[in-house]
């Protein structure tokens, strides 16, 4: 082997190996096209996710107090019907017949205190009589003792009869009361939401949930609500007055405004759950176009922070590093350095699905990297940057 | 028609790496050594080993996540179909894409040059040539050992890269791509890619190789060799520019 093909094996080697170093001189490292923007004023609404259902506040479900067959249904379902409209009657013939024995007694029990009170005055004539022959000894005490014992005895008669009477009269009440009790008016002013009973069927007077004992439910449409479960970690956010956005699951596109009206001071574990959740009602302020059924599932997003304007960046601009072994947590952002790639750390407030509000760290003009994604991934510090400017 | 040949009787066998280094810097005398002892072992070894072993270290040192991104960006996908492509890719590990490349490299390199010897066998066979398989097929893995120079400029390439961040077609420095030959259009960036500084002094060689062992002209010896290279590369550019 001679020298000179060791010369032109080492000139090969050097000039194979210069050449990615003049690369890098003449062409660079490849730079990376990023989209840019620098800090921009927004609200963030960091909002709590939670699920119910629509609900009447004002609902009332109609139970008969008397047992007895349905004579005359005068509404449907679906009907808007005022307080007071008459709504059913029940067969009242059983209640009629009570009522005429229950006034008969009270005029057999008038007649037998008039006949007893004019028995009195019959005695007290007598007794009048016998004193003044008793006087004069033309009695004897026997008889005027009969007499005034035959009085005393009619005047309690007389008192018992008018007892009796008076209990009469409150039977007849009671009957009365009863066959009121046979027509059925509505309590409020709404809309007939579920009718449970039809001619002929047998109203019974019960609290359980056995056939007959529900008639219908009327209902104030204006009155319709949501009701969601809060998971108990987030309940210490939510406040009376917030905003919220409800989702029917029947119009998914077509959001409601509402307000949160009330928080519930007791948890309880929810049918379906395992932890514990509070119950939260908000007030439908702007339903839009949705027609409202109570009963329908809704999402609702209850934003914690009202309406205000912060300094923020895209959520995919952020770089969150974690060293547990250090039990150090630090976010960063890329900001472009004159075509180069600048690593800043920045110290963060709450964000939303979007957004991060920066609390600190970076002037306002200032241009953030902010995609795309899969370059922002794995940019690094010192990299090329190949910038488009981007409105947010 | 029979051409005169080299009489084996007048080549010396020499060392492999003697016969190596002839082949970079003094190809008549390799080929006089080929062509009277046609080896194989030791050529083959050197690029197969050679190649594999760049392939590993490419791939203990690139940043994983960004080679599948850096991958599927040259793919044009659908959203779906590139965030599907990345789990598929993702859930296979950096080992076993190491492993692909390596044997693909290998068994790449020598699909390559089976094909090549099959071509120069076939037509040496219609012309009667005195060349059999076993002296085409040593040529083709004596020449190929231009890959070597190659394999240094990847390995320069990976001690350079700080950040992992290293495509498999910037891994090169040879290319013609990465030597300043840039096309916006894909089928003439994908030649540019593919066709590197070795290859061609590989066919250069062979080039050569022919001419001295059957005593032919430049334009056949042009022809013959690079004959399948032009057709293949001018259908490319046809489709290309059309």
């Amino acid at each position: 082997m001679n020298a000179k093909k060791i010369s032109l094996i080492v000139l090969i080697a050097a000039l194979v190996i210069a050449i990615p170093f003049i690369n890098r001189a003449v062409f660079g490292t490849d730079a990376k096209a990023v989209n840019v923007s620098t800090v921009s004023q927004r609200i963030i609404s960091p909002s709590i996710l939670a699920s119910g259902f629509l609900a009447h506040e004002e609902e009332v479900m109609l139970s008969s107090e008397v047992i007895g067959k349905v004579s005359e249904l005068y509404v449907e379902e679906g009907d808007r019907v005022q307080q007071g409209q008459l709504l059913l009657s029940v067969d009242d013939k059983n209640f009629m017949a009570s009522l005429e024995q229950a006034e008969a007694s009270v005029r057999l029990n008038t007649i037998d205190i008039e006949r007893q009170e004019v028995r009195i005055e019959n005695l007290q004539r007598q007794l009048a009589r016998t004193r003044s022959l008793h006087e004069r000894n033309l009695v004897g005490d026997e008889e005027f003792e009969t007499i005034s014992n035959q009085l005393a005895l009619a005047e309690i008669d007389l008192k018992s009869s008018r007892e009796r009477l008076a209990q009469v009269r409150a039977q007849l009440d009671q009957v009365n009361d009863q066959l009121s009790k046979a027509r059925i008016m509505s309590p409020i002013e709404g809309v007939i939401t579920s009718l449970d009973i039809k001619v002929g069927e047998t109203a019974i007077a019960s609290s359980t949930n056995i056939p007959g004992s529900s008639l219908m439910t009327i209902a104030n449409p204006n009155s319709i609500y949501t009701e969601v479960l809060v998971d108990e970690a987030d309940v210490a956010n939510i406040a009376v007055g917030q905003r919220t956005e409800i989702v029917a699951i029947a119009y998914p596109d077509q959001p409601m405004q509402g307000v949160v009206r009330y928080i519930a001071n007791t948890a309880k574990i929810a049918q379906g759950r395992q932890g514990l959740s509070f119950t939260v009602k908000i007030d439908i302020t702007d339903p839009g176009e949705v027609v409202l059924r109570p009963g329908m599932s809704c999402r609702a997003e209850i934003f914690t922070r009202q309406d205000e304007q912060v300094a923020a960046v895209p959520l995919q601009a952020v770089i969150f590093e974690e060293d547990r072994s250090q039990l150090r947590s630090e976010y960063f952002i890329f900001v472009n350095d004159n075509g180069v790639a600048r690593k800043t750390r920045i110290d963060v407030g709450l964000s939303d699905d979007e957004y991060q509000e920066l609390v600190s760290g970076i002037d306002n003009d200032v241009e953030i990297i902010v995609g795309p994604d899969q370059e922002l991934r794995h940019l690094q510090e010192g990299d090329r940057l190949e910038v488009t400017p981007t409105e947010l | 028609m029979n051409q005169e040949t080299i009489s084996n009787s007048h080549a010396e066998k020499t060392h492999p790496v003697t016969t190596a280094i002839n082949i970079l810097t003094a190809p008549g005398e390799a080929f006089t050594t080929i062509r009277a002892y046609p080896t194989k072992l030791f050529p083959v070894s050197v690029v197969l080993l050679s190649l594999m072993a760049v392939m590993f270290w490419y791939f203990s040192i690139v940043d994983f996540d960004w080679y599948v991104d850096n991958t599927l960006a040259q793919a044009n996908l659908s959203d779906a179909q590139h965030d599907e492509a990345r789990e598929r890719m993702l859930s296979m590990s950096q080992t076993n894409f190491m492993l692909l490349g390596m044997v693909g490299a290998g068994v790449g390199i020598l699909a390559i040059w089976m094909l090549q010897t099959v071509y120069l066998t076939l037509v040496s066979a219609l012309r009667g040539d005195d060349i059999k398989f076993t002296h085409w097929f040593s040529l083709v893995a004596w020449t190929g050992l231009t890959s070597l120079v190659s394999v240094l400029g990847m390995c320069v390439n990976i001690l350079l890269n700080t950040n992992g961040q290293l495509s498999n077609y910037d891994l090169d420095p040879l290319t013609l791509a990465n030597l300043g030959m840039q096309s916006s259009n894909s089928s003439i960036e994908m030649i540019f890619n593919a066709i590197n500084l070795t290859v061609i002094w590989s066919l250069i060689l062979m080039m050569m190789a022919y001419r001295q062992w059957l005593q032919s002209g430049w334009v056949r010896a042009v022809g013959i060799v690079l004959g399948p290279y032009i057709l293949i590369i001018g259908v490319l550019a046809y489709f290309a520019i059309t």
